[in-house]
């Protein structure tokens, strides 16, 4: 073969050598291979296992109050909702492999509905409790399979167990007697938080074990492409600005979720710190502490000072801060951080005609 | 550099190795393509084999289009606020003329030949109004020799229909300004069309519209029998609402707009067709959204959704008929076959051009 192969490079050069950390323009100190080892082995994967493991622990807390409802098992019942959904927010922003499964009803529909198209669909879950708690067909497993994602998950659950389905009460005392007026909204109850814990628990063993490849995805991660054809860390990259993306448009610009609770702010939060634990843990060089390795001393800066901010925002429950913040920081994510890291994001999803 | 000897050579060589959908097909065919990033561009040409050949240009490039009569030469579009074009020589690996727009006037990322290849058809806007017209450059001495109405907007891409006859335009309907990139000036009146246009004479013969008034029509392929598939992109802040709307119309010979369903896989597309080709051998459309990183297939004579694939940023696309498939490219460098009737991938067709970012849109070129 005599054509000439024309290859600059350049830019899969540098990335080929941050994944494998032979950069030979880099700094000693830990490579980018390392840090997305480090990451996924320290904060995603562990994260993403926590959130399964307070999945379980509310479906035993589903029994504990199904088997004596009462103001006090009603309350610890409460509290594994927060405790799940905090889990969640840790994690939500991880919408690749496992959680992103299926191209149009991926796992993460499943956990929160509202991520489709930033859909509120609180109604449909009353609507669904009323035809089951007044109806008598069977609430089976096949019933509760054939649920869709606008009817499961946390904010299904949240509507279950911070309100009377009868009046909208959120007295305690009023939900339990709901519940013992009602003996099918248990077994709802149960069905619903079943649901969410086979998607935990399947998103879970997907990172760690298998996610129908043969392998886990967590691997897959540390490989040099996905099986879509994306690059790891650009693809994680994607997935953390869309996300913040879809908080500021669909939440903080639209609707905020977790109402019924009160922990719109507290979510947000659990999340930015989470983030933050991602980008730039307090005990290992993180993404951030690569860019600083790399001389981008001053984009650093820019990012650690917009988490700061939005965790500031998120803590004073200031919506517009917050909202403001939170685009900075998908600024951040879309040219800073992977610039100063060579990491290519694509161009042609955000740089079409 | 490639010499012409070499490239010759070269592309024998290919001749023999079996590739593509087909399995059978010779490797005679070439993907091009605008590339290139951060202030430095180029055309690429890749095979089965690898990259053939990378041509620097002065611009970021967007579409192309075959000469007809002159296999190695390709004309690559500047996309906005682009003024020029650049007539490509694959075989010498060189740019042979470069083609500058009206003052005043700016190209459109797209363009055209005659037939015959005598005549050259640009997508133009004016760099203030965005009215849209067609320039008409002459291939031999590359002199502009008329401008025809667009009778639009913000024309993107153009065709030449079967008929020899016809330029099909894809008015987008935007205005947009240099100084204001690609901010939309325009959204509350904005209004785009698939319009009918005779080449000859410039008269107006067709002007059609999607009831949506904020989806622009941007992006068009045609049949061998003039069905025309375009692909639009919706202008969401203007909508006012969440609700997943069509994305993909055809123009059958004789009829309306028939616009497709929408379904979830539509929505997945993100409000966004970023480039249309057409097998008219199988009679499948394919459409890509590098924002869904999906490419969804249709069937031209029922409209029906018939298959997806999904690759990261994809765009470019096209159509190799003697393959009997599809190609989609990605801005990560690589390229995909899909066989045109199973719409399943040729896994072992799969290519990575490391270091190339494949740009919007793919031409083939058979030697």
């Amino acid at each position: 073969m005599t054509l000439p192969r024309l290859v600059s490079g350049l830019a899969g050069a540098l990335l080929g050598a941050l994944l494998v950390g032979c950069d030979p323009a880099a700094p000693a100190g830990p490579t980018g291979a390392e840090v997305l080892e480090q990451s996924l082995d320290r904060t995603i994967v562990p994260d993403l296992s926590a959130f399964a493991a307070a999945a379980t622990s509310m479906q035993a807390s589903t029994a504990s109050f199904c088997g004596a409802p009462d103001s006090s098992t009603l309350e610890a019942l409460q509290e594994s909702w927060r405790a799940l959904a905090l889990s969640w927010n840790r994690v939500a922003a991880y919408n690749i492999g496992p959680l992103n499964n299926d191209l149009i009803v991926p796992r993460i529909l499943f956990v929160e509905s509202m991520r489709q198209r930033g859909t509120d669909y609180t109604e449909t879950v009353r609507e669904e409790l009323d035809r089951a708690l007044t109806g008598d067909h069977a609430l089976d497993q096949a019933f509760f399979d054939g649920l869709t994602f606008t009817k499961v998950g946390l904010l299904a659950l949240e509507v279950l167990v911070f309100e009377d389905s009868r009046d909208g009460s959120t007295s305690v005392v009023d939900i339990v007697a709901d519940y013992e007026a009602a003996p099918r909204k248990c077994a709802y109850l149960k069905g619903v938080m079943g649901q969410l814990v086979t998607v935990a628990e399947a998103v879970d063993e997907g990172w760690r074990v298998d996610d129908g490849t043969g392998q886990p995805f967590r691997d897959q991660m540390l490989g040099a492409e996905l099986p879509d054809g994306s690059e790891p860390v650009a693809a994680l990259i994607v997935a953390l600005f869309e996300h913040l993306d879809y908080t500021k448009d669909r939440k903080l610009e639209g609707i905020l979720d977790a109402q019924l609770s009160g922990k719109f702010y507290p979510h947000a939060s659990a999340m930015l710190d989470a983030l933050e634990r991602l980008l730039d843990p307090s005990d290992s060089l993180g993404f951030v502490g690569l860019m600083e390795a790399r001389g981008f001393v001053d984009e650093a800066g820019e990012v650690r000072a917009n988490l700061a901010a939005a965790q500031k925002a998120s803590a004073a429950g200031a919506r517009d801060d917050l909202a403001t913040a939170i685009g900075l920081l998908e600024g951040n994510l879309k040219r800073e951080i992977p610039d100063s890291l060579g990491i290519f994001l694509g161009i042609n999803f955000s740089d079409g005609d | 550099m490639t010499d012409r000897r070499q490239f010759l050579q070269g592309m024998a060589a290919l001749t023999v190795l079996p590739v593509g959908c087909g399995g059978g097909a010779p490797a005679d065919t070439l993907w091009v393509s605008a590339e290139g990033a951060d202030g430095v561009f180029s055309l690429v040409a890749g095979s089965a084999e690898g990259l053939v050949v990378r041509v620097p240009s002065a611009f970021r490039g967007h579409g192309s289009a075959w000469h007809p009569a002159w296999a190695e030469r390709v004309v690559m579009f500047a996309r906005r606020p682009g003024t020029s074009a650049a007539v490509v020589d694959l075989a010498e690996g060189r740019v042979l003329h470069a083609l500058d727009a009206p003052p005043g006037m700016l190209v459109q990322g797209h363009g055209a030949f005659s037939a015959d290849g005598g005549l050259l058809y640009v997508a133009l806007a004016h760099e203030h109004t965005a009215e849209g017209s067609v320039g008409v450059w002459r291939t031999d001495t590359w002199a502009q020799v008329g401008e025809l109405d667009s009778f639009g907007i913000g024309p993107h891409e153009l065709r030449l229909m079967p008929d020899g006859a016809t330029l099909v335009i894809a008015n987008g309907g935007l205005l947009t300004r240099p100084k204001t990139g690609a901010q939309v000036l325009n959204l509350a009146t904005m209004d785009s069309s698939l319009v009918f246009v005779e080449a000859a004479t410039g008269d107006l013969i067709e002007q059609v519209r999607v009831p949506e008034p904020k989806a622009s029509m941007r992006h068009l392929a045609v049949a061998d029998d003039g069905t025309v598939v375009v692909g639009a992109q919706i202008q969401r802040e203007a909508v006012g609402h969440d609700e997943v709307l069509p994305l993909v119309a055809i123009h059958r010979p004789g009829q309306g707009l028939e616009v497709l369903e929408v379904s979830e896989l539509v929505a997945a597309m993100n409000d966004y067709v970023g480039s249309v080709a057409v097998s008219s051998q199988a009679r499948v459309a394919a459409t890509s959204s590098p924002r869904g990183d999906l490419v969804l297939f249709w069937g031209l004579d029922t409209g029906r959704l018939l298959g997806h694939h999904a690759l990261a940023d994809v765009c470019g696309l096209a159509v190799d008929e003697a393959a009997g498939c599809f190609l989609l490219s990605s801005s990560h460098g690589q390229v995909r076959s899909i066989d045109a009737l199973s719409l399943e991938e040729r896994s072992d067709a799969r290519r990575t051009f490391d270091g190339v970012r494949w740009d919007n849109h793919l031409t083939t070129v058979t030697l």
